[in-house]
């Protein structure tokens, strides 16, 4: 991957669902190694948005440009290897299989990223950046606690080393002590990948955390087009 | 890896997991199992008599005369007289004649009163003729020559005396006890009637129905007689001669053809059951569809996992039907499983019951046919959830 300026670009980028444009944004940049805190309520098109950086989505006209290609007109294989290999995806909760073992779902998650690097290693790094211990791994998922759930899907996102990483409410699941001790776990363990950071919350506490801060409600122009 | 996660999928649901290999493993089962013992009756049946050009017997059915002279099934309905037997018997075309007088039992066994031409000349599979295990042939009266499955089951050696009674009932009251029978020989197992036969001469026969004397102890009839000719070209016409006979009427069979008869008249009995069986089968499958497509809702989330960290809906409907593959696997290695067991247990019951020699082995083609169509049913049918696997991962509703 050639070093590209901005890690997100977006020109004129429309998503219509049943012929309603749901999404809209004229223009939109992310410079890459930003750390973004992208706010929105729901139904703001959030999920959308999201949905389509990841290219789960394909936009229905528009450029959609991550890491300096253009996931329009990418066929649908394509978008999911991309995904796979560039994009780490953390969720609210539910991030892993609970019937398979630690090791196993982020095997999974190796192998469809088509991991270069010797991954196991790396595995054992990143499970000791998130203060989890290396043999919580033999662990099934489900056994885990919501915390360390948490931070293993973390480990899970990093483990193909992407330029991107998505986080949506992550916290959400979490108290208070817990919260603030995952975001700064979280931003340390980016500091030493140098990903690019998304972070959807709608608590706006948490935003001193970030560099750059982005309201959906201004960012999506779909309302004023239709 | 994939392997493994199909597996632990299903492990996540074992109860509907194992209630559904179940009852793919008993359609399975119903399916190889009836062929099987399709398969191995006809054979069996097949190669009960060989180098027999004509059965001679009373006139009644075809297959009636086939069933009770050679697997002594049922019972004549006339008898031929001696002097019809002898008449015949000396035709030109005639090379030899088995004489066979069926009627009396032993602990269940049937009785064949025969004479010595029985161990020169009745054959059976490919032309084996009939061979000692222990003894030799009966000569005198009371001599009887066991088959094998006989003399197993009911622990007889040679010298033994026993006593034969009169019908072929299990118990009967009639015994024909002034007359015991001494062992003489034991036949080596064949897998066909024989092994379930004693058999002793004409006159043995003759003499404990007849009370008194044992001069001339030639019978006045006997059940049927088998006929091998000088050459099988004359079949046809020996066959018009034994219909024409003016004494009494009689008929000639060839066992051949009648044996291919006797299964048509079954075909549809067989087609029947094969019917039956594929319907059990589809039904399991569709049992299978169910049980996965209803495993959907709670699968969401795993789906969805497994499409953010780069599967493809190919991997994802791909995975379903893993699971599947396993599932039908599993059923077939049970079904197996169980039937070499039942057969195991059930064999001595078949041959003592019917005769019939089933093999314990249940791979051969024609099974690995029935699975070959269990497997392509099982992936038809697992398109179904694969496909509504596959449109969910389309489209999935993430974040």
């Amino acid at each position: 991957m050639e070093p590209v300026a901005d890690a997100i670009s977006v020109h004129g980028l429309r998503f219509a669902y049943a012929s309603e444009t749901v999404l809209y944004i004229p223009e939109w940049r992310i410079a890459s190694g930003a750390r973004v805190f992208l706010r929105g309520a729901s139904g703001s098109g959030k999920s959308t948005l999201l949905n389509l950086l990841c290219g789960m989505l394909r936009p229905s006209s528009g450029e959609l440009k991550v890491l300096g290609q253009d996931l329009t007109g990418m066929g649908n294989h394509a978008r999911d290897k991309f995904r796979a290999r560039h994009l780490g995806v953390v969720f609210q909760q539910f991030n892993l299989i609970p019937w398979l073992t630690v090791r196993e779902n982020i095997k999974l998650a190796a192998h469809f990223g088509s991991s270069r690097r010797e991954w196991q290693d790396y595995l054992v790094e990143l499970m000791q950046r998130v203060n989890l211990p290396a043999a919580l791994l033999e662990q099934k998922a489900g056994a885990l606690s919501i915390g360390q759930q948490q931070r293993v899907a973390v480990v899970r996102a990093l483990i193909n080393q992407p330029e991107i990483l998505l986080v949506d409410e992550p916290t959400s699941a979490l108290d208070q002590d817990n919260r603030d001790a995952f975001i700064e776990l979280l931003l340390r363990t980016l500091d030493a990948c140098g990903a690019t950071l998304i972070f959807v919350s709608h608590d706006r506490s948490l935003a001193g955390h970030f560099s750059t801060q982005v309201d959906m409600a201004e960012l999506n122009h779909a309302e004023r087009v239709a | 890896m994939f392997w493994r996660v199909a597996w632990r999928s299903l492990s996540q649901r074992k109860s509907s997991v194992a209630l559904t290999i179940a009852a793919l493993a008993l359609s399975i089962l119903v399916l190889v199992g009836i062929e099987h013992v399709r398969q191995n009756a006809k054979s069996a049946f097949a190669r009960t008599i060989s180098g027999t050009d004509l059965i001679v017997g009373a006139r009644t059915g075809d297959i009636n005369l086939l069933l009770y002279s050679v697997f002594r099934l049922g019972n004549a309905s006339n008898n031929v007289s001696w002097r019809s037997y002898q008449e015949i018997a000396a035709l030109p075309d005639v090379a030899w004649t088995i004489p066979l007088s069926l009627g009396d039992s032993h602990k269940g066994y049937k009785v064949l009163g025969t004479n010595e031409s029985y161990f020169n000349h009745y054959r059976y599979g490919q032309s084996l003729p009939l061979t000692f295990a222990a003894g030799r042939e009966f000569h005198a009266a009371f001599e009887v020559v066991l088959g094998a499955e006989v003399a197993r089951r009911l622990g007889y050696k040679l010298g033994d005396e026993l006593v034969l009674a009169h019908g072929t009932a299990a118990t009967s009251f009639t015994l024909h006890d002034e007359h015991p029978f001494t062992v003489v020989g034991i036949l080596k197992p064949t897998g066909t009637p024989v092994d379930q036969t004693l058999h002793i001469s004409l006159a043995g026969l003759e003499a404990i129905h007849r009370k008194g004397a044992a001069h001339d102890l030639e019978p006045e009839s006997i059940t049927a007689f088998l006929v091998g000719l000088k050459s099988r070209v004359k079949v046809f016409q020996v066959q018009r001669a034994v219909s024409q006979y003016r004494g009494e009427p009689l008929q000639a069979i060839l066992p051949g053809v009648v044996l291919t008869q006797f299964w048509s008249s079954l075909g549809v009995m067989e087609g029947t059951l094969r019917f039956v069986s594929a319907l059990v089968l589809v039904a399991a499958l569709f049992g299978m569809s169910a049980m996965l497509l209803a495993s959907m809702r709670e699968r969401k989330r795993e789906i969805l996992l497994l499409r953010t960290v780069g599967a493809s809906p190919w991997f994802i409907a791909l995975l379903l039907q893993l699971e599947v593959l396993l599932m039908t696997t599993l059923a077939t290695v049970a079904a197996y499983a169980v039937s070499t067991v039942l057969l195991t247990l059930g064999r001595s019951y078949i041959v003592d019951s019917f005769g019939l020699h089933i093999s314990a082995n249940l791979f051969y083609p024609a099974t690995g046919y029935m699975l070959g169509a269990v497997y392509t049913g099982a992936v038809i049918v697992g398109f179904v959830p694969a496909f509504a696997a596959y449109r969910f991962s389309r489209h999935p509703s993430h974040f």
